[in-house]
């Protein structure tokens, strides 16, 4: 479904060239959920951001469905966020003051829909993540769990073709990250195309295949010996010395 | 449907910075209540002075003392009036015998003279205008009796020694007694009160408080020698500005050339304040626009600050799809809402205060102009355009990735 083409990530500090992804080549199928692990500062972050469109890589090419997107324009690009892809964030990124229902409806606002269909898509988003019961709460009354959950609806609210979640279980308790990774487990079997960007190692074990970032150099990560994965374990992940993951 | 969710959103984020909302408002209300109100206040006062002199005639021309350097004919703008001379009077009951005489399109000049004095009555007391004029003074100023009847010819040439009291001056001597037949002290000469006035309201006119008597016998009974103004009455309109010239050779021969008087016709005032008034406009709508300025910079700083408060939200909304368009909308439209708002209700306060102003100022009317209206909103508009631009490009410059990362 996205396939990424040697995509490297530079900035400049002061006189310093930083790399933060560094050829990275990576395909990920429709319906696959995917995580990526990593220390901080391995570029993580900035690989779920030119996932999301919400960054452009230095070098390299971006397809999704065989169209590359980095010529888009950045109303097209805001266009395609809203449409296809769904964002969840580490500090679950409410606005405190609205209401629960109000967050969630955040995406639909730019999307050509009518206030009653917006507040009934909003609805059946908050009762897939079991939070239709407090939607007229304000989300600064909300637990950390229940605030990821209502994070997780409103990725969800747009019905969006992939899913990004950057940390989604960093702030909360064990109780806590163990529902919102149900979640997510439910999520990988409705068939939705999921990426998760975690330093967790217990929350990537939920994914179909997972990568492991270091110094912006991707690579797959096997659980067990922390290593280069076999041909035996083509379905998970596969990489050459480029970075190349299928 | 677009601008409608624009306006939604900007609504519901002005509702939750209400204070700072509510501040930058205020600022724009004054500035609104500034310009709506005084310029509202000169239209009504211009209204009611075009309004007045129309009522006293168009066919009047009036001598005064004062000058006029240099005047060129059908030269009367604003250097003329800020270069009046002003002056003693010389002008008499002479001159205005003369005119009648010598001017057949005349058919009344109506001379006045006055001084402050005390009237008494019983142990009463109060200072009136001392004034002394002619018969016809009232029919110039269309002036209505409230009891008895106006001074006339037989009271002029039996020296009657009859006076007519203002409508104020008799309340104050008499109250609610009858002052027909009674005898009021002016100058130490008794004077028989033959006429009360009703009141009269006529702007830079103050009839309410006076004594009127014939001329003679203000010249007689004071110091005063000479008339303070001379009031002419013209057959026809449309002679006006010949019959003008007529008098000034009239007056100007009796004067032996000097020319120490000036003449005004009703025409000419009211084209004098409509320079007055333009002036005047001119001055309020450059310090309104000063006032509206600095509400716009109330509002820009605001604004600034909302939108650097709100980075991450207006990163948030970016990353779910909000594109540069819907954010430059969404702060504009908030600037534009708090400006108009602003203005609205600086509009509703300016009526209100118009009305109450009304209420002690009967002589002006109290109408709230529609292009009062018009400039209030508009001005409101221009400024929540000029100053919310700033801080919605500022808000469209922010990069979803960075604004995530801020803290």
């Amino acid at each position: 479904m996205i396939s990424l083409q040697s995509v490297s990530k530079h900035i400049t500090d002061g006189r310093r060239k930083l790399v933060l992804l560094d050829g990275v080549t990576l395909e990920i199928d429709k319906g696959a959920l995917v995580s990526v692990i990593g220390p901080s500062g391995s570029g993580k972050s900035t690989l779920l951001h030119i996932i999301g469109l919400l960054d452009k890589p230095t070098t390299g090419d971006y397809l999704w469905s065989g169209e590359s997107v980095l010529r888009l324009s950045s109303g097209r690009l805001a266009s395609s966020r809203n449409e296809r892809i769904g964002f969840v964030f580490q500090s679950f990124m409410l606005l405190p003051r609205m209401s629960v229902i109000e967050n969630v409806e955040l995406p639909l606002l730019y999307a050509p829909l009518s206030r009653r269909a917006r507040r009934e898509r909003c609805q059946e988003a908050l009762d897939q993540v079991g939070m239709a019961d407090k939607s007229r709460q304000r989300a600064i009354h909300l637990s950390g769990g229940e605030k990821q959950r209502v994070a997780i609806a409103r990725a969800l609210v747009n019905n969006p073709a992939l899913l990004l979640a950057d940390e989604p279980t960093g702030n909360l308790d064990e109780s806590a990250k163990q529902g919102i990774l149900a979640i997510f487990s439910t999520l990988k079997r409705q068939g939705r195309t999921i990426v998760m960007v975690t330093h967790d190692v217990d929350s990537a074990r939920i994914a179909d295949r997972c990568l492991r970032i270091q110094s912006g150099r991707i690579s797959p990560y096997d659980f067990k010996t922390h290593a280069l994965h076999t041909a035996a374990q083509e379905s998970a992940a596969s990489v050459s010395g480029e970075g190349v993951v299928r | 449907m677009r601008l409608l969710r624009s306006l939604s959103i900007a609504w519901q984020s002005m509702w939750d910075y209400k204070g700072r909302t509510t501040l930058a408002l205020l600022g724009m209300l004054v500035s609104t209540l500034l310009l709506s109100f005084l310029l509202a206040v000169l239209h009504n006062f211009q209204n009611s002075v075009e309004g007045q002199v129309q009522g006293f005639g168009l066919r009047q021309i009036v001598a005064m003392p004062g000058r006029v350097l240099n005047r060129q004919v059908g030269q009367f703008d604003l250097s003329t009036l800020l270069s009046i001379t002003t002056m003693n009077s010389t002008l008499t009951y002479q001159d205005a015998i003369n005119v009648k005489k010598q001017v057949p399109e005349v058919v009344a000049a109506v001379p006045q003279t006055e001084i402050v004095a005390n009237a008494h009555y019983g142990n009463q007391s109060t200072e009136v205008l001392y004034t002394g004029t002619t018969p016809a003074f009232k029919d110039v100023f269309r002036l209505t009796l409230a009891e008895g009847r106006w001074l006339d010819q037989a009271d002029v040439k039996n020296e009657a020694q009859s006076i007519v009291l203002g409508a104020q001056t008799k309340q104050t001597l008499f109250g609610h007694k009858n002052a027909l037949g009674k005898t009021v002290i002016i100058k130490g000469v008794p004077f028989k009160v033959v006429g009360v006035l009703a009141p009269k309201e006529l702007i830079g006119f103050n009839f309410d408080e006076r004594a009127y008597t014939e001329y003679p016998m203000v010249i007689a009974t004071t110091n005063v020698r000479h008339a303070s103004m001379i009031f002419f009455t013209v057959a026809n309109q449309a002679q006006v500005s010949a019959v003008s010239g007529q008098i000034d050779s009239v007056i100007a021969a009796d004067h032996h050339g000097q020319k120490d008087y000036m003449l005004v016709q009703a025409d000419e005032a009211l084209h004098l304040v409509g320079i007055l008034m333009k002036l005047i406009t001119a001055i309020t709508v450059g310090i309104a626009g000063v006032s509206f300025v600095v509400s716009g910079i109330g509002i820009m700083n605001v604004m600034l600050l909302v939108v650097h408060e709100r980075t991450r939200e207006i990163g948030l909304r970016k990353a779910v799809g909000a594109k540069s368009h819907q954010v430059l909308l969404q702060f504009l439209a908030e600037a534009l809402m708090i400006s108009v708002a602003g203005s609205v209700l600086g509009i509703v306060v300016s009526y209100g205060l118009l009305k109450l102003l009304g209420h002690y100022f009967t002589t002006i009317t109290t109408q709230m102009p529609l292009y009062v209206i018009e400039a209030s909103l508009l001005f409101s508009l221009a400024v929540g355009l000029i100053f919310g631009l700033s801080p919605a490009l500022k808000a469209v410059r922010i990069q979803p990735v960075d604004a995530l990362r801020y803290e």
